[in-house]
């Protein structure tokens, strides 16, 4: 390129000068003017619902994604309603869902997880007990533990045909390899803590070369307070209960396993892997992790992508303050029905049709999760179709199955716990200290929330 | 100058400029870019290599340098598992109109800031210059309220319309350029009954074809890589760019590497083989518009 | 400026005319997609967002008073970002003024050098993340695979909250090619009698790089530090991609936290707010780069 004309030219200090002082300048000018007129409204329009297209996005992909499509092709079907099937993807899924709505515009009806406690009472999701009671989706025949999880607020946010229940997955040639009974399951904490010692290996350079347990991984804190006897969330009082001694008491075991297993080298090894169970690689397929907690979901996934794996299934071992064994049961697809849906009767006629029990069982066969449906979890075809689904229709009922609290900073609880449960194994936070402050926080988060929605 | 300090008194045969050093120093220099250069290709060549492993080949030490067998597979599997020709056309289409509108409109205010004279000029291009500074976080929120309220938001608009307005970067850029044009030109012209439009379209443009070409460029590569404005706005994966879609991909299908670096290999090639279509105009234009600023 | 206008000739007032208009485009674009949002923002920002489609709540300065005295997250952001400035910035201006320095030897196959030094800037920095991820792999990515030949056990690069940001540095001297270029291309600008003079003068290689090449190069490098600074505080896809902000927040950097609270918490307003302490943030810290060097800085035709 050609010289530039000197006498022109703006030197770079020059520029760098004027661009201060313009910026300067420009933020002063936003300091003085007048602040514009309200924040923008949601606006809802409200069509001939029975011309539009339903809009469906989902968490399912490849094999789950198949079988949402053929039930999808079987509403149309039946209805001859015009439902569009779309995989956003479980990775994506729900900041692409917030931003939609957020951005004003929506899908009609999508699968969610927790997000709905978290969501619902902040305006997001459209309340559906009214078309429920019209339609007579009234709870009969499910667990009552799946029925109330589909409420928070009291509004009923969506509907539901699995459960992701969790439960201990052990390799079973490790296991046995390493003198113990399929019989005789682990039943505590410390028995935990000898199998997890039994199961490690190391190689000759004396690197890592199987982890035998982590208490955390892929399980939610929440899950082991259950099992050690903790609350959580005090309904009646409104209160963040995450300072008890039975959290932290499981903060402190998490910490034994950090200090054993030196904890620089077990995230290095299990880093190598990628750290996300729900990924078609998870080291417990090839024998690099002894045992862990995972979703019903993992044993659909065992045929395809370990299928030579020995596997086992045990019922969740419990803490010296708990009694028996327990497990989250959350609700595996959430239908929900968005703010700003363009056709809200065709989503609520979807997410109701998603929840029969015919959608409930072949899902569940197809993802190895449970029916909510009591009828459905007990038909002798879902019992047999996947090992062990016994189990964990056992550990829906009665008072093994938890969900998750049912409360509007949800997110922020799970989160703030996560990132502690990080923090604590770490050593950069003590866990008596960390528990206070995230008590405080999550419960101060909830007070601000409740105060500026009363109004 | 800073030299006029007294340099140390040495005998001045001991020294030479660093372009008359004795050939073992260039061997040296050589050596050591030769090195670093290997360092800077690696990365390439271990996203190609990847790209046509295995899995077992993948997950394996010592590390397997050249795949064997080589398996294409990797390609067409990856690309089928997502929208890819869907994601491609919707990234064609952002970043063509983007470089068309940003073709025009830049060049429009960069004519008017630097062939134009008019009261009020330099205080606007002052405050055009200083919008640079301005962090993007700040328009952020606002603007993706402003394009919910058009209804635009999961539509390809929010990430071509902007453009329409031009680029305080590439207006800067073109002043520059203008301005290094002879004035005469635009005198000539005017007394000949050329209007301003007539400067601009006849005179001003054919002679900023290189300038034009790097604006063009830079745009092109800047909608072709631009992450957060997809990620904000487009939400269903028949809107994706393929910035936005392959992340996705990628973090739907974790550590499939041999597909991950497929994927990757597919974004990267197009703005590889333009570098290579366009080298001179790239290095011109990157060095243009670091000096001249 | 306006108030004089009617007191412009009319020639004048034509030339302003017509100079508006081909300007128009940029004037429209400002008000519309900088002033006004910029302005909105800050409104925002001194309020709180508490359901969805209902107007905001004003609470005055409660979300700074918040981010500055409450949120540790903000001030752990703020300090990542500052790392990768402070220390990832220098670095990779002194290691791509050495490179320029070696390409200007008049070395052969400088065009091949500079092809392959510059090509990593143009690719994609989604590729680039997620290439960079591999790479890292622990177990088999590429340093970690090399090293293992070398009979070292490689760390988790960004496993370990302590190598994380360095980690992040790294990477970023794969990118350092434009700037090379552009270094390169003020090398060549230096007259070459200036060596002449210099050598005249007895000055040695070391010597004339320090009198000649770095005060004659010295602007552009200010240019480059002062817009490195200002990119470092928006830096945000690597993060996003490649560790989302973890391990341990270690890459929980500004611009990401900025984007979590506006984009997946809910709390745009408290977004707006840190996005106005960022703008205050970043005119500071280029004004302190800017008295810092304006010593140092060289201008040519300028007297000092």
């Amino acid at each position: 390129m050609q010289e530039s004309n000197k006498s022109y030219r703006v030197s770079r200090r020059t520029f760098l000068q004027a661009a201060a002082a313009g910026v300067g300048s420009l933020a002063l000018a936003a300091c003085v003017m007048p602040a514009p007129a309200g924040a923008p409204g949601g606006d809802s329009t409200a069509p001939d619902p029975e011309k539009l297209p339903i809009i469906y996005w989902s968490m399912f992909g490849l094999e789950e994604a198949k079988q949402a499509q053929n039930q999808v092709d079987r509403f149309n079907e039946e209805t001859g309603k015009d439902a569009i099937f779309m995989s956003i993807g479980w990775g994506n899924i729900v900041e692409k869902v917030q931003v939609a709505i957020e951005g004003g515009n929506p899908p009609d009806m999508v699968t969610l997880w927790s997000q709905p406690y978290t969501w619902g009472p902040r305006g997001l999701l459209q309340p559906l007990e009214g078309y429920a009671e019209r339609d007579g989706f009234d709870g009969t025949g499910w667990s009552p533990a799946a029925w109330d999880a589909l409420w928070s607020d009291g509004h009923l946010w969506g509907t539901g045909h699995t459960l992701n229940v969790f439960a201990l997955h052990i390799n079973q040639s490790a296991y046995e390899e390493a003198g113990y009974s399929v019989d005789a399951p682990p039943k505590t904490f410390a028995d935990l803590d000898l199998l997890a010692e039994a199961l490690t290996q190391y190689d000759d350079a004396g690197n890592l070369s199987r982890l035998g347990f982590l208490p955390w991984r892929n399980a939610p804190v929440f899950h082991w307070a259950w099992a050690n006897g903790a609350t959580l969330y005090d309904v009646d009082n409104d209160k963040i209960t995450a300072d008890e001694d039975a959290v932290l008491e499981v903060l402190q075991w998490f910490l034994s396993y950090a200090e054993k297993y030196n904890i620089d080298e077990v995230d290095r090894f299990v880093s190598g892997f990628g750290d996300r169970s729900m990924l078609t690689e998870d080291p417990w397929y090839v024998n690099k992790v002894g045992m862990q907690i995972d979703g019903s979901w993992k044993r659909s996934w065992i045929p395809r992508y370990a299928p030579d794996l020995k596997y086992t299934v045990f019922k969740s071992p419990y803490g010296p303050r708990g009694s028996e064994p327990i497990s989250l049961n959350e609700i595996g697809a959430m239908f929900c029905v968005p703010t700003g849906a363009k056709n809200t009767e065709g989503g609520w006629a979807l997410a109701h049709f998603m929840a029969g029990k015919q959608q409930q069982i072949e899902f569940g066969q197809q993802v190895g999760d449970i029916p909510p449906l009591a009828d459905a979890a007990r038909d002798p075809e879902f019992l047999s179709y996947l090992p062990h689904n016994e189990l964990f229709v056992e550990l829906t009922e009665g008072t093994a199955g938890r969900a998750w609290p049912r409360m509007p900073v949800l997110s922020t609880y799970q989160d703030e716990m996560n990132r502690l449960v990080d923090q604590v194994v770490h050593g950069k936070v003590v866990p008596e200290q960390g528990l206070a402050e995230l008590t405080a926080k999550v419960q101060k988060e909830l007070d601000d929330f409740r105060q500026q929605t009363a109004a | 100058m800073d030299s006029q300090q007294p340099a140390p008194a040495h005998p001045a045969a001991q020294h030479r400029s660093w372009a008359q050093r004795p050939a073992f120093a260039r061997m040296a220099a050589h050596l050591f870019l030769i090195l670093v250069g290997v360092l800077f290709f690696l990365p390439f060549y271990w996203l190609i290599s990847t790209s046509l492993k295995e899995l077992n080949q993948i997950f394996t030490l010592p590390p397997v340098w050249i795949p064997d067998p080589i398996r294409w597979q990797n390609y067409p599997e990856s690309l089928t598992y997502f929208p890819f020709l869907l994601q491609l056309s919707n990234t064609l289409a952002i970043t063509l109109s983007s470089v068309a509108l940003t073709l025009l409109s830049s060049t429009l205010v960069a004519f008017s800031f630097s062939r134009l004279r008019w009261p009020g000029r330099n205080l606007l291009f002052f405050l055009m210059l200083s919008t640079m500074m301005l962090p993007y976080q700040v328009t952020m929120v606002p603007l993706f309220i402003l394009f919910r309220q058009l209804g635009w938001v999961n539509t390809l608009l929010p990430l071509i319309v902007p453009h329409a307005f031009g680029s305080p970067f590439f207006i800067f850029m073109l002043r520059q350029f203008f301005l290094g044009l002879p004035r005469d030109l635009d005198d000539a012209a005017i007394i000949d009954g050329c209007s301003e439009w007539g400067v601009y379209r006849h005179i001003i443009l054919p002679l900023a074809k290189p300038a034009l070409a790097t604006v063009a460029l830079f745009q092109f590569l800047g909608s072709w890589n631009d992450f957060i404005g997809p990620l904000i706005y487009l939400s269903d994966p028949s809107k994706y760019t393929l910035s936005l879609g392959i992340q996705v991909f990628v973090s739907t299908v974790g550590v499939q590497w041999g597909w991950m670096m497929a994927v990757t290999t597919v974004l990267t090639l197009p703005v590889i083989l333009l570098f290579f279509l366009t080298q001179r105009t790239f290095i011109q234009g990157i060095a243009f518009s670091g000096l001249k600023a | 400026m306006f108030a004089k206008l009617s007191q412009l000739s009319r020639q004048e007032r034509r030339r302003f005319r017509v100079g508006l208009l081909f300007a128009l485009p940029w004037i429209v674009g400002f008000l519309g997609f900088t002033l006004y949002p910029v302005i909105v923002s800050l409104y925002y920002s001194l309020n709180v967002y508490t359901t969805f489609g209902q107007p905001m709540r004003w609470v005055g300065l409660a979300n700074y008073s918040e981010l500055l005295t409450a949120d540790k997250l903000f001030w752990l952001s703020l300090y990542n970002t500052l790392y990768m400035v402070v220390l990832g910035i220098p670095f990779h201006l002194l290691l791509t003024f050495l490179l320029a320095l070696l390409l200007n030897m008049n070395l052969r196959g400088i065009s091949v050098y500079r092809t392959i030094f510059y090509l990593p800037t143009i690719v994609p920095v989604v590729a680039t993340s997620i290439l960079w991820m591999w790479v890292f792999n622990p177990e088999y990515g590429l340093i970690n695979a090399i090293l293992d030949e070398l009979g070292i056990h490689g760390p988790g690069w960004l496993t370990d909250p302590d190598l994380a940001k360095p980690s992040l540095i790294l990477m970023g001297t794969w990118t350092i090619g434009s700037t090379l270029v552009i270094f390169l291309a003020g090398l060549q600008e230096v007259p070459r009698q200036l060596y002449d003079a210099a050598m005249i003068d007895g000055a040695g290689s070391w010597q004339q790089v320090r009198h000649v090449t770095l005060p004659m190069l010295s602007p552009v490098i200010f240019f480059n530090l002062v817009m490195g600074v200002i990119g470092g505080f928006q830096v945000f896809t690597q993060a996003f991609i490649m560790t989302k902000g973890g391990p341990l927040d270690a890459t929980l950097f500004y611009a990401l936290y900025l984007y979590q609270n506006a984009f997946e918490y809910f709390k745009m307003p408290y977004a707006s707010a840190m996005a106005w302490i960022l703008f205050v943030v970043v005119i500071v810290a280029t004004l302190v780069v800017f008295r810092s060097s304006a010593r140092l800085v060289y201008y040519e035709g300028e007297e000092r």
